[in-house]
């Protein structure tokens, strides 16, 4: 298996760059994070070898099942269970997506990929990048956003967590902004301000305290949305 | 349809007035002409990307004048303008009372409007365009 490893292109001058950007807009994307094949190993895994849970939000509280556990429910309750994610979704609340915790018990390069990203030297690029020396160390989680799936407008600065940055690293390859799963941006206020559409082996970094939401998958998406994300932490 | 209210709103576009103030905020004087139509966009509905460049049609700019109340962003439905390179650069989640304008061509799509929007996406649009009005 090749090594992960961050793109060697990422140099001083581009992090310089990418520092003036992240301090006037608060979010930056990094182009080709990853090497060519490390990233097309982590994308065929998540692609592939992954189960993922789908998560959701209903009843006042955050639930996982299987695709499996899903499938089995009888058909009226299922479509009972779509109407009500779906009605709190209507409301702004919620969320719907597969995904996946990254631990000790995951695919290998998904463990290598964990231990990249806590490398002193991805540490030090975000460090810089972000001008933030608090960031001690990141967690991840692969997440797959299918047909219908979505994440509504909220903020990832919860009382009592030691989020500071969110990350996203794209792993669907030639995505197209028809197709929804936009990463989408909001003033305080709900005013819509950047989209980025998924791009394959991109990394977006943006500050918790940034409005977003994921926009919903179109009913004609042939593609799901793969992504590797988490947040780095202090 | 003859007495329809519509009518009104095709008038009010194409009053001196209104064309003056495109033609201003535009910086295209020989805009002539607007036309327009009634769109509405339902749960699963959408508009994929294409530049409005029609030959002959002598379009300068496109409009959305947003007539939806109090949409929700999370119920998709945005005017999203994209890049050369296929990147977003703009977008626009309907706002009642608000008109949007851009030049075209340029490459924009509406997104999917979501499974669970709880209304319509209604709107007035339509083109600014040069030479004859085909419809006088």
């Amino acid at each position: 298996m090749t090594q992960l490893t961050i793109n060697s292109s990422l140099d001083l001058d581009k992090q310089a760059a990418l520092q003036a950007e992240f301090y006037s807009q608060g979010i930056v994307r990094i182009f080709n994070f990853l090497n060519t094949e490390g990233a097309e190993q982590l994308a065929q895994c998540l692609h592939q070898d992954i189960s993922f849970n789908n998560a959701f939000f209903l009843n006042q509280q955050n639930r996982e099942a299987s695709d499996e556990q899903i499938a089995q429910l009888p058909n009226a309750q299922r479509r009972e269970m779509y109407q009500a994610i779906y009605q709190l979704a209507a409301k702004g609340q919620g969320f719907l997506y597969g995904r996946h915790k990254v631990a000790e018990s995951s695919p290998k390069v998904l463990t290598e990929a964990l231990a990249l990203i806590n490398s002193d030297d991805c540490l030090s690029i975000i460090k810089n990048i972000s001008s933030d020396n608090e960031i001690c160390h990141a967690d991840a989680q692969a997440t797959r956003y299918r047909v219908g799936d979505f994440l509504t407008r909220h903020i990832d600065n919860l009382p009592g967590e030691t989020r500071k940055y969110a990350y996203v690293l794209g792993l669907s390859p030639e995505w197209h902004p028809d197709w929804g799963g936009l990463l989408q941006l909001f003033e305080r206020d709900g005013t819509p301000t950047q989209s980025y559409m998924p791009v394959y082996n991109s990394l977006t970094l943006f500050d918790v305290n940034k409005v977003h939401s994921v926009t919903s998958i179109a009913p004609f998406s042939p593609l799901s949305r793969y992504s590797l994300t988490g947040w780095f932490r202090s | 349809m003859p007495g329809h209210f519509f009518n009104q709103i095709i008038e009010f576009l194409n009053s001196e007035k209104v064309l003056n103030y495109f033609r201003v905020l535009l910086s295209e004087p020989s805009i002539s002409f607007a036309d327009a139509q009634i769109t509405r966009f339902g749960a699963g509905h959408f508009l994929n990307t294409h530049d409005d460049n029609v030959t002959n049609k002598n379009r300068i700019a496109a409009f959305v004048i947003n007539l939806t109340k109090e949409w929700r962003p999370d119920w998709g439905g945005a005017l999203h303008l994209l890049d050369k390179q296929g990147q977003i650069t703009n977008s626009f989640v309907p706002t009642f009372n608000e008109i949007n304008i851009f030049k075209i061509p340029v490459d924009h799509y509406v997104g999917c409007v979501s499974p669970f929007a709880l209304q319509k996406r209604t709107s007035i649009t339509g083109w600014l365009r040069t030479g004859d009005n085909p419809k006088k």
